[in-house]
């Protein structure tokens, strides 16, 4: 301890504890982020062929090791072949730092982040995967020491909190914090690196976890308090794009840690066991509180939220299903109940309404047209919801997959005279793109929707205002029919 | 009869146990009344399983018997054998999941009936295996989404009307933020609302009195200086102001606006004739006194099953951990009466009474944040009577000069016959938007004359200054039964909103002896020395140091201890940030628990006092803060080190809202 120091902490031990529970510092300065650029290879060193600047790819989900790209810039693809398989290395070296970027993988592929070349964030197609380990997707992959007996050779690997991954061929979201070990001045090292903070599409997966040393497969085995950020090259296809990054000088990653400790409360989850577990709450909604949802949690690991005034499907998420220490926890203030997955958030608006032309606005919520009726329960605990809406009656029932990897969803609407007028719709946003009959990217590759081959209902691909729409015409001609879907991320 | 030495033993052993296990449970100064009243009602607890969280929202008995439970976490529980029948423990299976704070339950015609936080919904257990598995909707209302929109019931009428009541939301003080909150309502069986009256803040407990009149119960807040119970009419307004602002909707049986009424700080009876739809609490239920959070309300249908109250209501209190006794009786049309305590020492907030089937009262509870006297967080228990006759004031009936009291057992006609038997002071509260009240208008009302009936069953006194709105306290410590026993309690509240007409009391055949006119026990506020505001002038260099300290939900103050060197100077903020009120204390090392004692004895005098005693071992306090708000004192540390305690005296919070002030030598 320096005599700085030493006098600091005499000076905290001084003042009264209600003094310091009151202070608020005000967290560090905040560097703004800078762009790595991508339009072209010049922020890295030069490389292997593999690595290139295209405009837009796209993978098959099914397909393994399969990319296409489109011609243009602002995305880095890496499609190793048997020659020419390198890691990518940037320009610039980094200590602390900083970094978010947007990623894509095809079916059954294999890359990592390497923080200072050294310590490796893992990419993995892990889709489907309930218990991931330090090789999946998002997980600190192992240290390895050769010199180790067989079998205890890799250590220290630290799996993700859980399954944040998305299907292949989608775009996922990672950030990272990155802490660099600190040396004294005779290079002797002094604390080691940090993963402060890990957040894959939304889910905090690792936070303040130490690394002793370099991970397996890393550029340099000896540690230094610089090094170049690296994207693994030899393994499989990955695209990569928006990457920004703060780097740091010195330990500004270090003050948040100097922050008053808050007091926690005992956490409540609730978690389904052998028959779905409910729960109806409040929920965030980008921003605004839904106050008439039912979340359901199914035992296999697939749940989602709907909004029983407007009968939208509000979320889905996969892993561990939701928190409800807001709610249960004293008087509880917010009251919401906080998905522990990563969300797919869709619009809050109805899924079924009368629309009086083809080109009539989509509604954004349900007057007085709309009555929720209530659920049943079937044998497995799962409910189908019932509500009116004019004189149609709809019941509205979500199934998860057996491998907890799809949501499947059937509207079944009935009506005393026509289902004339009547439209179902399936999803919204920027872009939807139609792969092949019955098949659709949400998004830019955010989700994807399949309708069952054997779907006879006409589908529109629809252009307003707001984006796109993907909506399914009900028949004049009966007085029931049902609807049926599958969301896939 | 020779006991037999087995039975007695046991029975000894069970009194030991049954002694432990309330001094652990209660604090010691209560072990000793609860151990009274538990001779003639008896306490049991039903066994909830480990991973049950029962935070009890509702409950009723299904024709067979079974307990059914709602809980907060939104799950409904059916208990068979909530009796432990058989000496079999009770059984509990889970009926449904995933309700919305599930805070009222009523079985009807083979389904439950609850109020979720946003609709009323019927569950039914189609294919008989014990669980719901039709969830419907009978009526969904609006939610803006703050934590206080609480939604209570259904209570059925017997034409199969449900009535529900939608508590209005906190901002820091009380708002109504979406359609109908702070209404009671009527829904019909096929989904048809209808709103019935408003007025109401926090209406978590209402019921039908013998007659099949609708009664509920009030929290003190905004515009509510005390708890009370309340007949509610159509088109009734029973207080809080906020509900008006939905009375030009269609539907609204009045069209009171919330600008028509004044905000003067006058006692609700004197602000009535301006207001023609304010009616007045039927009973208040003094708050710190008999109660804290008025919850259930259940009248007694047991046809003397569970003792000799036939007829009269009792009122449940979350804080306290209590339940009343109100006998109501109705004068020149409109309904009064008094308030008794009955039993206390429930294990956490009294929020639900029902009735079992054989004539016990269950009792549901919860603390949920609010924290209680009752130390559990939850809890389901038994009452039984036991049989034997409590010596109690049965009923308080006005009279045109004074009152009559009946008795559960004939009193003793020699000290019944003394006028300083008695003593009746009357006091009401302020009518206003500000959180609570102070008593006010504390009055002695001296006893003129009484007379004992024949049968020694029941007194009429004489009262002189009988108040129309006003509380009458009476005292009747010397009252003995002719067995010479004291009351098991003491002490009533009669409302008196109207005085009949009638026949008076001959003076010429009671006795007269002339009462001087008692003055109101020493309202002086305690020295201010121990209460400074402002920085000494001497404190020239400031104080040596600041604390500040705040609550957190759940009666705990945000800082479980600080250290401070003696005989330095001291500023102490305390910041109330809760929703209810609250003061703080710095009293001598190791008397925490005799502080909070007396402040809970100063009775009516506790709000002027602020929870203060006057007592050596209190050495520095804050006023009683009202939410929201904060206050400074300064002090000067005492010089003995040790660990002082810092805690807040309002009745109720003294047994968990506490901490530690460590004076550590120079």
């Amino acid at each position: 301890m320096t005599l700085r120091n030493c006098f600091l902490l005499l000076l905290v031990l001084a003042m009264p504890a209600g003094q310091i529970a009151a202070q608020t510092q005000s967290p560090p300065q905040s560097l703004p982020f800078s762009e790595f650029s991508l339009e072209s290879l010049a922020g890295f060193k030069p490389v292997t062929p593999n690595w290139s600047i295209v405009g837009e790819v796209t993978a098959d989900r099914t397909t393994t090791h399969q990319i296409s790209t489109f011609a243009g810039v602002g995305v880095l693809v890496n499609q190793p072949a048997a020659e020419a398989r390198g890691n990518l290395f940037s320009n610039w070296e980094h200590g602390d730092l900083e970094l978010e970027l947007d990623f894509m993988m095809p079916k059954g592929s294999n890359a990592g982040v390497y923080l200072q070349g050294r310590y490796e964030i893992q990419l993995f197609d892990s889709w489907g995967e309930k218990s991931p380990s330090f090789s999946d997707v998002g997980g600190i992959y192992e240290r390895w020491d050769p010199s180790r007996s067989e079998g205890k050779q890799g250590f220290e690997g630290q799996p993700p909190l859980l399954n944040a991954g998305r299907a292949p061929g989608l775009w996922q979201h990672l950030s990272i914090s990155f802490q660099a070990p600190r040396f004294d001045k005779t290079g002797r090292k002094t604390s080691n690196a940090v993963m402060k903070k890990v957040v894959l599409n939304g889910v905090a997966i690792h936070q303040n976890v130490e690394i002793t040393g370099s991970t397996r497969a890393a550029a340099f085995t000896d540690e230094k308090p610089m090094g170049p950020l690296m994207i693994q090259g030899d393994h499989g296809p990955v695209a990569l794009r928006n990457i920004k990054y703060k780097r740091y000088e010195g330990d500004a990653l270090i003050e948040a840690d100097a922050l008053p400790a808050p007091r926690f409360v005992p956490a409540i989850f609730v978690e389904p066991g052998a028959e779905p577990a409910l729960i109806r709450g409040f929920v965030n909604h980008g921003g605004v509180k839904k106050t008439h949802t039912i979340a359901v949690g199914d035992p296999e690991g697939i749940h989602y939220t709907m909004d029983l005034r407007q009968g939208a499907l509000l979320q889905t998420w996969k892993g561990p299903f939701i928190e409800t220490t807001d709610m249960w926890h004293s008087r509880g203030t917010e009251q919401l109940a906080v998905p522990l997955g990563s969300v797919i958030t869709f619009s809050g608006a109805p899924t079924v309404a009368r629309l009086a032309s083809e080109t009539t606005a989509w509604p954004d919520s349900m007057g007085n047209d709309f009555t929720f009726k209530g659920y049943e329960l079937d044998e497995p605990g799962r409910p189908s919801f019932h509500y009116q809406l004019g004189d149609a009656m709809v019941t509205d029932r979500l199934l998860p997959s057996e491998d907890g990897s799809t949501l499947s969803r059937e509207l079944s609407i009935q009506s005393p005279s026509s289902l004339e007028g009547y439209w179902v719709r399936l999803a919204s946003g920027q872009m939807i793109n139609s792969t092949s009959r019955g098949k659709f990217q949400i998004d830019g590759n955010t989700y994807y929707v399949e309708m069952p081959e054997q779907a006879s209902q006409r589908y529109l691909v629809r252009t307003t205002s707001k984006g796109q729409e993907l909506l399914v015409r009900l028949s004049a001609d009966s007085k029931t029919t049902t609807v049926q879907y599958t969301l896939i991320w | 009869m020779k006991a037999n030495p087995t039975n007695f033993t046991t029975a000894l052993r069970t009194v030991i146990l049954t002694f432990l296990g309330l001094l652990i449970a209660a604090p010691s100064v209560f072990a000793q009344v609860p151990a009274i009243e538990n001779d003639y009602y008896k306490l049991t607890t039903i066994p909830i399983p480990q991973d049950v969280i029962l935070e009890v929202g509702g409950l009723d008995v299904l024709p067979d018997g079974q307990l059914a439970v709602s809980t907060r976490r939104g799950e409904i529980w059916l208990i068979k054998n909530p009796y432990s029948k058989g000496n079999v423990r009770p059984q509990f299976k889970r009926f449904a999941h995933g309700l919305h704070e599930a805070l009222g339950l009523s079985y009807r015609n083979g389904s439950l009936y609850s109020a979720q936080r946003g609709e009323l919904t019927r569950l039914t257990d189609k294919n008989g295996d014990g669980r719901a598995d039709l969830y419907e909707t009978v009526y969904s209302w609006p939610l803006e989404g703050n934590y206080h929109e609480y939604s209570y019931g259904p209570l059925f009428r017997e034409d199969g009307t449900m009535i529900v009541t939608l508590n209005l939301a906190w901002v820091g003080h009380e708002v109504s933020l979406s359609k109908w909150r702070g209404w009671m309502v009527e829904i019909s069986p096929d989904g048809k609302l209808t709103p019935y009256a408003t007025g109401m803040r926090s209406p978590a407990g209402f019921g039908l009195n013998v007659d099949g009149e609708v009664f509920y119960g009030e929290n003190q807040g905004g515009w509510i200086g005390s708890g009370y119970i309340t007949h509610v009419e159509r088109g009734d307004f029973v207080g809080h102001p906020e509900g008006l602002k939905w009375s030009h909707l269609p539907g609204s049986p009045l069209s009171l606006r919330p600008e028509d009424v004044p905000d003067t700080g006058l006692p609700k009876v004197e602000v009535a004739p301006q207001v023609p739809d304010l009616k007045p609490p039927a009973v208040w239920i003094p708050h710190g006194i008999m109660g804290i959070s008025t919850s259930d309300i259940l009248a007694d249908t047991t046809r003397g099953s569970f003792g000799p109250f036939t007829g009269q209501l009792f009122v449940g209190d979350q804080g306290q951990s209590n339940v009343a006794r109100v006998y109501v009786e109705k004068v020149n049309g409109v309904y009064q009466g008094a308030a008794f305590p009955f039993r206390e020492g429930f294990s956490s907030g009294v929020l639900r009474m029902v009735w079992g089937k054989d004539g016990s009262m269950f009792v549901g509870m919860t603390s949920r944040g609010w924290g209680s006297t009752g130390p559990n967080p939850y809890g389901l228990q038994r009452l039984e009577w036991t049989g034997k006759m409590p010596f109690e004031v049965k009923t308080i009936q006005a009279k045109p000069d004074g009152f009559e009291l009946s008795f559960t057992k004939p009193v003793d006609p020699k000290i019944a016959g003394d006028l300083s038997a008695y003593n009746v002071t009357g006091f009401t509260y302020m009518y206003h938007s500000t959180y609570g009240s102070p008593i006010i208008n504390q009055e002695a009302a001296p006893v003129r004359g009484v007379k004992v009936a024949e049968d020694r069953m029941s007194v009429r006194i004489v009262v002189d200054g009988l108040r129309k709105g006003y509380i009458h306290e009476l005292k009747l410590t010397s009252l003995r039964s002719e067995d010479n026993e004291p009351l098991l309690h003491d002490d009533a509240y009669y409302t008196l909103n109207e005085i009949p007409s009638g026949p008076k009391l001959d003076l010429g055949q009671s006795s007269k002896v002339e009462t001087p006119q008692k003055a109101t026990e020493n309202s002086k506020s305690v020295r201010q020395a121990k209460r400074v505001t402002s920085q000494p002038k001497s404190w020239t260099n400031g104080p040596d140091a600041t604390i500040t300290i705040g609550t957190q939900p759940g009666l705990r103050f945000d800082l479980p201890s600080f250290d401070v060197q003696a005989g330095s100077r001291l500023k102490l903020v305390f910041d109330n940030k809760d929703d209810m009120m609250h003061n703080l204390l710095i009293v001598a090392p190791g008397t925490g628990d005799k502080v909070g004692e007396k402040a809970i004895a100063l009775g009516l005098n506790g709000l002027e006092k602020n929870y203060v005693p006057n007592l050596d071992e209190v050495l520095f306090h804050t006023l009683l803060l009202k939410p929201e708000t904060s206050e400074a004192i300064y002090f000067t540390v005492p010089d003995k080190p040790g660990e002082y305690t810092f805690i807040c005296t309002f009745p109720g919070h003294s047994f968990t809202m506490r901490g530690i002030m460590r004076v550590v030598s120079k």
